[in-house]
């Protein structure tokens, strides 16, 4: 029924099953990339033995000492590479496919200014139209890196994976944070200013860094200067009178202050009971305390920050851990986590933060062994050596080679399917399977109709046999799903190209009052069909449509109250020889482009499919 | 060397980021903290009314969740003449009423309906009821949507109806007559606005439409200080036919709310702004529209709202209009020029309608609830209620 649309939940079972279900095989893929892997694992090791062998010497040929990775390096690393493992892991969450776009992107860009918006909205349209094929590649694409992170410790594949990582954080910062609401009010380092996967590319490109780079402590001020002005801006910020920061709720008011309000509606986030308990406990202190909260704050940020630019590791080491304490308790009690109601995509900014201010510490305060101690030999691989004769003489280098290729094997099983889908500008028929279920097949005769067309002219069922025909029923004054069905019936007619010149697409009036040849002539207006010349509105008395009504099986009535009138929404594919071939559910669900795409795709795959059977 | 001039360049880059987060955020400040300026007082021009033919009494109201544009379900009612019970006869209409309804009461007993376009609906359907909304029959669809003002549509003797269609530049007054299949364009804004009575009152929008003795008549908002914009045609040019305002309502703009037809004359209520307050009032002319009378003027002040106006006893009007503190006053312009303050009327009062024997109905909404008030010895008494079956939700 018009007006009644089932609409399209995150929870939609036809898309988590598929969702699921590409997961699965894209998993069984990487299985196959692993046994791939560990087979060429056995061949590289049997060659390490048989030369091992032929040399004479009982051990594996052990000719060259790991590069000590600095310590602050590795921190990096190893935790983002976990980091990024946890948000693919989410993104296989079953809400991703349809809230991603819907709870995520769009809510985060619609604070945002216009440019920022249309800038989001490129990928959001990717994503809904192919709400399968994104998430699962996300799903891949951060699994991947995150192996890679952590399973190249050194060496110019890790500098790569620290650029990947990086740039694929960057890509994730624009279109999937709005980057990170800088152009948004409200901007609050509380809340994740400036984006928590900024942290991941600042982490990427210091992974990137040449590992020389490493071996001194200027890296490590560099990254605490950068943390620390970044501390004292969000300061400022944090100070800035006017923002409702300062209050706990507006003057004269039970409406909460800025801070009390985000959190609030954190606190309302699916999530255990206790958690909501801590997070809604501490939005009542804020409102009883709003002036305290923000001025501790202000005070913890401008300190820390202060403290990180002086440098002194005495100083800084202080400052790092509160920092910490300060990080874990925002974490907890204001970005409640970042990670649950289905649709969290990472831990939110803090840990990140973290991270980099303590690995800029490390960089300070722990430089690796060669640095400090420069006389002590550390055998570097011989860079004469080819990768045959290192893979083959070095089973560390061999093992992470090939563990290597295996994160990036990973990582284009993610990117390869979005970037080919992205190419597509139609929308999957998933979209429309998922509102309408599948069509249905027939090969039943069609019923007859005899009636007058938006010209005047008089068309039959007999009339227009020769031509494959999509009938379907709609309401010249139907506010919300009519419109909306013309609209994929007009696009299914540009995507069947030349071949829609035998195709006619027929509209029957479904209202016992408007039913004059005005109205469908002023609906055809509306809907910019008045110029396509396969596409036919039918009209004619009450009785003849309530006879054609009852023939098809498709329900009319009276709706009280002001409503549009009720009526089924269907669609029946009639083979040239006046045959119904299929019945399509024509619900448009929430009418998005979207939805529309996917069900023209439909439409237009079931009208070649019967053109070409005949 | 290379690790200092890293350093410089991330204190320069940390910089730079640091600033360009403040930025927006800074520039969102200065909006934030502005003062709300006094409220202006507005003549919004509502779309419940009332009116009456021969048949009975019509009323058309909003009603459901008026929070929810596609949840306001705007409804029709019926009191058929000597009767005392109004009736919901909104279901025969057979299209969304979600943009609101616009009655015109034709010679003869019957009533115009015009339904303004809403969600997807960009035209508007019309419909009209010979027998108290029995059965409604399409009447020619109006390609362009009717434009969102009560008087918008008027049924004129001998099928000649007047339409005001469009918004913004595309405002324009169609009209038709027995035996056209469509309707044709009888003047634009813009091209009214470059007539001779157009220039003359600085017209700035069309407001209402109706038919005298045969002839389009159009009421507008003049910036003339003292012109008010009613316009005919005259000697094949459009000229202003409307009284001259006395120069004690010193004004900065004039527009005409409502225009009806009375016998060959015509009845009017204008609103009359001098930037700070409204002044409210009525004028009457004959036939021949040469001689006018006006009444004396209501003031509104900032933040009273006018919630309903319509045709009052004779060729009075009434104005239903909401203090800021929520209650309702009641207003009643008789035919004599002078006004008279009504009762106060419940707080959900939505529209007035007056009946036979100088009867007075008051219309209440709330939610799905319709509820008739009658003025009894100088007090308002409950005398219906009606349960419409909104049907939430069918429209988005």
């Amino acid at each position: 029924m018009p007006g009644m649309s089932s609409g399209l939940q995150t929870n939609n079972p036809t898309i988590v099953s598929a969702f699921q279900s590409l997961l699965l095989h894209q998993g069984l893929l990487v299985l196959v990339i692993l046994a791939l892997l560990a087979i060429a694992w056995n061949v590289l090791r049997a060659a390490q033995l048989r030369r091992t062998m032929a040399s004479g010497d009982g051990s594996p040929a052990e000719s060259t000492t790991p590069i000590p990775d600095a310590p602050a390096r590795r921190l990096l690393r190893v935790s983002f590479g976990v980091i990024w493992i946890f948000d693919g892991v989410l993104q296989g969450q079953a809400s991703m496919p349809l809230g991603m776009t819907t709870q995520v992107i769009q809510p985060t860009a619609a604070s945002s200014p216009t440019w920022v918006q249309h800038v989001v909205n490129a990928v959001a349209t990717i994503w809904s139209n192919h709400p399968i094929t994104a998430p699962a590649s996300a799903v891949w694409i951060q699994v991947g890196i995150g192996a890679w992170l952590l399973v190249a410790p050194h060496g110019k594949l890790s500098r790569l994976g620290g650029i990947v990582s990086a740039g694929w954080g960057i890509v994730v910062w624009i279109f999937g944070e709005s980057f990170g609401g800088i152009f948004a009010p409200g901007l609050t380092w509380l809340f994740g200013a400036p984006g928590a996967v900024l942290f991941y590319s600042f982490a990427g490109l210091l992974i990137a860094l040449p590992e020389r780079y490493w071996e001194s402590p200027r890296l490590g001020r560099s990254i605490l200067s950068v943390m620390g002005l970044f501390f004292c801006g969000m300061a400022v910020l944090q100070a800035w009178p006017g923002r409702g920061f300062w209050q706990g709720h507006l003057p004269h008011s039970t409406t909460p202050g800025t801070l009390t309000a985000m959190v609030l509606q954190m606190s309302q986030t699916p999530q255990p009971g206790y958690l909501a308990s801590w997070v809604g406990s501490f939005a009542s202190f804020d409102a009883a305390h709003g002036w305290g909260v923000n001025l501790f704050a202000v005070i913890c940020l401008g300190a820390i920050g202060l403290c990180f630019l002086a440098g002194r590791a005495c100083i800084v080491g202080a400052a790092v851990i509160t920092g910490i304490i300060l990080c874990l308790a925002d974490w907890v009690l204001i970005e409640d986590f970042g990670f649950f109601g289905g649709v969290g995509t990472d831990p939110n900014s803090m840990l990140p933060m973290v991270l980099v201010f303590s690995a800029g510490y490390l960089a300070l305060t722990r430089v690796p062994l060669a640095a400090e101690e420069p006389s002590r030999v550390i055998a570097f691989p011989q860079p004469a050596r080819s990768l045959k004769e290192r893979l083959t003489e070095n089973p560390t280098y061999a093992f992470r080679s090939l563990a290597c290729i295996g994160a990036i094997g990973i990582v284009l099983l993610g990117a390869a399917p979005i970037a080919s889908a992205s190419l597509d500008p139609n929308a999957d028929p998933i979209v429309a399977q998922a509102i309408d279920g599948t069509p249905s097949a027939e090969n039943i005769p069609a019923p007859a109709f005899d009636l007058v067309d938006q010209r005047g002219q008089t068309v039959s069922l007999t009339s227009l046999r020769g031509k494959t025909i999509a009938l379907t029923f709609l309401d010249p004054v139907c506010v919300s799903d009519c419109p909306l069905i013309a609209q994929e019936f007009r696009a299914a007619d540009g995507l069947l190209g030349a071949s829609a010149r035998s195709i006619e697409l027929v509209a029957i009036v479904a209202n016992p009052i408007y039913r004059a040849q005005d109205y469908t002539v002023a609906f055809d207006n509306q809907e910019g069909l008045e110029h396509l010349s396969n596409w036919l509105f039918l009209t004619g008395s009450a009785a003849a449509l309530g006879r054609i009504w009852d023939a098809y099986g498709f329900q009319v009535e009276y709706s009280p109250g002001g409503s549009m009138i009720a009526h089924s929404e269907l669609a029946f594919v009639i083979d040239r020889n006046g045959h119904t071939r299929y019945i399509l559910d024509t619900d448009p669900g929430p009418g998005t482009e979207a939805t529309k795409s996917s069900f023209a795709v439909t439409l237009a795959n079931e009208l070649r499919s019967v053109q070409r059977s005949g | 060397m290379g690790i200092i001039r890293l350093r410089r360049t991330a204190a320069i880059a940390g910089a730079a980021i640091g600033a360009l987060l403040l930025a927006p955020s800074l520039g969102g400040q200065v909006v934030v903290g502005q003062q709300t300026k006094g409220t202006a007082p507005t003549v919004s021009t509502p779309l419940a009314t009332s009116d009456e033919n021969s048949s009975g009494s019509w009323a058309a109201l909003a009603m459901g969740n008026l929070d929810q544009p596609l949840n306001t379900f705007w409804q029709l009612f019926f009191r058929p003449s000597g009767g005392s019970r109004w009736s919901d006869v909104v279901e025969g209409t057979a299209v969304a009423t979600n943009g609101g309804l616009v009655l015109a009461t034709p010679e003869g007993g019957s009533l115009l309906v015009g339904v303004l376009p809403s969600n997807l609906l960009h035209f508007s359907p019309l419909l009209s009821t010979a027998d108290g909304g029995r059965t409604f029959t399409p009447a020619l669809v109006l390609t362009n949507g009717l434009a969102a003002r009560p008087n918008a549509l008027s049924g004129g003797a001998n099928g000649h109806d007047l339409a005001l269609v469009g918004s913004g530049t595309s405002t324009q007054v169609l009209q038709t007559a027995p035996g056209l299949n469509s309707w044709q364009n009888l003047v634009s804004e813009s091209h009214l606005a470059s007539s001779a009575g157009g220039r003359s009152c600085g017209l700035v929008s069309i407001t209402a439409v109706a038919e005298v003795a045969n002839q389009a008549v159009l009421g507008a908002t003049c910036s003339d200080r003292s012109a008010v914009g009613i316009l005919a045609m005259r000697n094949a040019s459009w000229r202003l036919v409307g009284p001259m305002l006395p120069h004690s309502l010193d004004s900065k703009s004039v527009e005409v709310l409502g225009l009806r037809e009375s016998g060959d004359g015509l009845t009017t209520l204008l609103a009359v702004s001098d930037g700070s307050e409204v002044s409210i009032l009525g004028a009457w002319a004959s036939a021949g529209l040469a001689h006018w009378t006006i009444s004396s003027a209501i003031r509104f002040g900032a933040g009273d709202r006018v919630v309903s106006f319509g045709p009052g006893a004779g060729l009075g009007w009434f104005v239903l209009a909401a203090k800021p503190s929520g209650s309702k006053s009641l207003e009643v312009l008789a035919s004599t020029g002078s006004w008279t303050e009504l009762p106060t009327p419940p707080a959900q009062a939505a529209t007035v309608s007056f009946g036979p024997a100088n009867s007075v109905d008051v219309l209440g909404v709330s939610g799905t609830l319709l509820t008739d008030w009658k003025l009894v010895s100088s007090r308002w008494t409950k005398s219906q209620v009606i349960t419409v079956p909104i049907q939430y939700g069918s429209s988005g």
